[in-house]
């Protein structure tokens, strides 16, 4: 078959929309004022930055006083655990999260705990799916803030949001939503889902890099993250990056508009490409919920196969992929989130994770199937540890 | 992350399998991290490799290393393999990444156990002889 670039990091991050392209361009060479200046020019760049955070405050069913934005998820997350975290200390220095959080999430709840706050990190299941029950246990009078990702983003598991924020409401505490990797697949509304505070991210939805927001409910008490400037509402300092801001507001308009034609597509591109490679291969396991699983991201194990080299066999013939873990980016540390869910080493090992998206094709689907089945049997006959007979290669 | 000819290398590996009859083995792991390697060496009387087969699950870095190195040490003799270091290997390899320089340490590894393999299975047989001679006298 001919050869063709595959791109299935979409988990990674997305190509930009070349309406949102479009969109973005006159920020930079026309409209470049600084959003805060009293002139024509930063008028017309604030009109912008204004739109778009209509648009993305009523994505989510928030008023638009209640959209921050940031430089990104990464970004948000620290602020939202760190900012609830110090305002709100008087009342108690309990935190809940999930073992399968973003390193943003828990890097920065580890820094608390050095900080003298207490933070309860739950267990999920084999599927990685938290359980409401635990989140009751661990509930205490003092805690005061819960955070659970609606989407992760290695294994697609989808959480009860909805069910975690009705249960959160009878108790005295915040509930923050990393939703970076759900935008793109689920209808976040913040109101029916009872959350206080919710982090979101444009390059996930097809928009520019840089670029993300904190919702936070009126009323939240949240400690201002950057000093420098009264810019969002006086919470985050620094000048606007007006043209990523304006590409992330067209991205959102988009992703809500396409967002159902988009999953229809990518389940069948999912099913697809699951029929093909069950013909063509045996001796893989799937990670992660199947009935509670968003269905852009499948990460999948083959046995006797490092995930690195599985990586680095496709990416040889243009495909991008990535291992369910750190690994890919120079550690050898293997994934948190897989470990949480039980999984053996050897799975853990030989796991990567493929992304689809709305553009990926069956063509595309039909030349990643060929190589990876070329490729699993590849490194099957050089491991030491298959025989023969166990090497599952049709 | 990996330099051109690791990339290469592991594109294409040399020396892959196992040796019928090899005069000595090897084996490492699976470790941790996943990474296996086994390998069988073909050892002349004068005490030269001959020749060198591997099999390896595990990095991108692990395979081409071994590769590499399988090449590099056939026509030595098992004296001078022994004395080869890690950084011996780093070189032959053009450098490793931090987080995947351990990969010359399980090859090294492996390689000595395939001649420490031999040079028991040579002590076996001239215990062997010996007490056949014992008992022929």
């Amino acid at each position: 078959m001919e050869k063709r670039r595959v791109y299935l990091d979409n988990a990674a991050t997305t190509m930009v929309n070349g309406e949102v392209l479009n969109a973005m361009l006159p920020y930079f060479t026309d409209i470049y004022g600084n959003s805060n200046s009293l002139h024509g020019f930063g008028r017309n760049a604030s009109n912008g930055v204004d739109e778009a955070r209509d648009i993305i405050a009523k994505s989510i069913g928030a008023k638009s006083n209640e959209i921050y934005f940031t430089s990104g998820g990464t970004e948000s997350n620290n602020w939202a655990i760190r900012g609830i975290a110090y305002a709100n200390m008087k009342k108690g220095k309990h935190i809940i999260v999930s073992k399968i959080e973003h390193k943003s999430i828990l890097d920065t709840a580890k820094e608390l705990e050095n900080e003298g706050f207490e933070v309860t990190y739950l267990d999920v299941d084999q599927d990685g799916v938290v359980s409401l029950t635990d989140i009751l246990h661990a509930l205490r009078p003092d805690t005061i803030l819960v955070s659970i990702m609606a989407v992760n983003n290695e294994v697609g598991t989808m959480q009860q949001i909805r069910a975690i924020g009705e249960t959160l409401r009878n108790y005295n505490c915040y509930f923050h939503v990393d939703a970076v990797q759900a935008m793109s697949v689920l209808s976040m509304n913040v109101d029916d889902m009872e959350i206080d505070a919710m982090s979101i991210s444009s390059h996930k939805i097809h928009g520019p890099k840089g670029v993300g927001a904190l919702y936070v409910r009126k009323g939240v008490s949240i400690k201002k993250f950057m000093n420098g400037g009264e810019q969002e509402f006086n919470k985050r300092g620094g000048t606007t990056n007006v043209p990523a801001v304006v590409g992330f507001g067209k991205a959102m308009e988009i992703n809500v508009r396409e967002r159902d034609y988009a999953n229809k597509h990518i389940k069948e591109v999912r099913n697809y490409f699951l029929k093909k490679l069950e013909y063509e291969l045996t001796d893989y396991t799937i990670n992660g919920s199947q009935k509670f699983g968003a269905q852009n991201i499948l990460n999948i194990s083959f046995n006797y196969v490092d995930g690195e080299s599985l990586l680095m066999l496709l990416d040889l013939n243009d495909i991008a992929v990535s291992t369910g873990s750190a690994c890919a980016s120079g550690s050898p540390e293997k994934s948190h989130v897989l470990k949480a869910m039980g999984l053996s080493q050897d799975i853990i090992n030989s796991a990567i994770r493929i992304s689809f998206s709305a553009d990926t094709s069956k063509d595309d689907i039909d030349y990643v199937v060929e190589v990876l089945t070329e490729s699993v049997k590849k490194l099957r006959e050089l491991s030491p540890l298959t025989k023969k007979s166990k090497g599952g290669n049709k | 992350m990996y330099n051109d000819k690791i990339m290469t290398i592991f594109e294409n590996p040399i020396h892959i399998g196992q040796i019928k009859g090899a005069s000595g083995k090897g084996k490492y792991g699976p470790d941790e991290l996943g990474n296996a390697i086994k390998v069988s060496l073909k050892i002349n009387d004068d005490s030269v490799v001959t020749d060198a087969k591997f099999k390896a699950q595990g990095s991108v870095g692990l395979i081409a290393t071994a590769s590499l190195t399988m090449d590099y040490i056939i026509g030595k003799s098992i004296d001078d393999i022994m004395a080869i270091t890690e950084k011996d290997i780093l070189k032959l390899v053009n450098g490793l990444p931090e987080s995947r320089k351990d990969c010359a340490t399980m090859v090294k590894t492996v390689i000595e156990n395939a001649i420490k393999d031999y040079r028991k299975m040579l002590v076996k047989m001239a215990e062997k002889i010996s007490k056949a001679v014992d008992k022929a006298e």
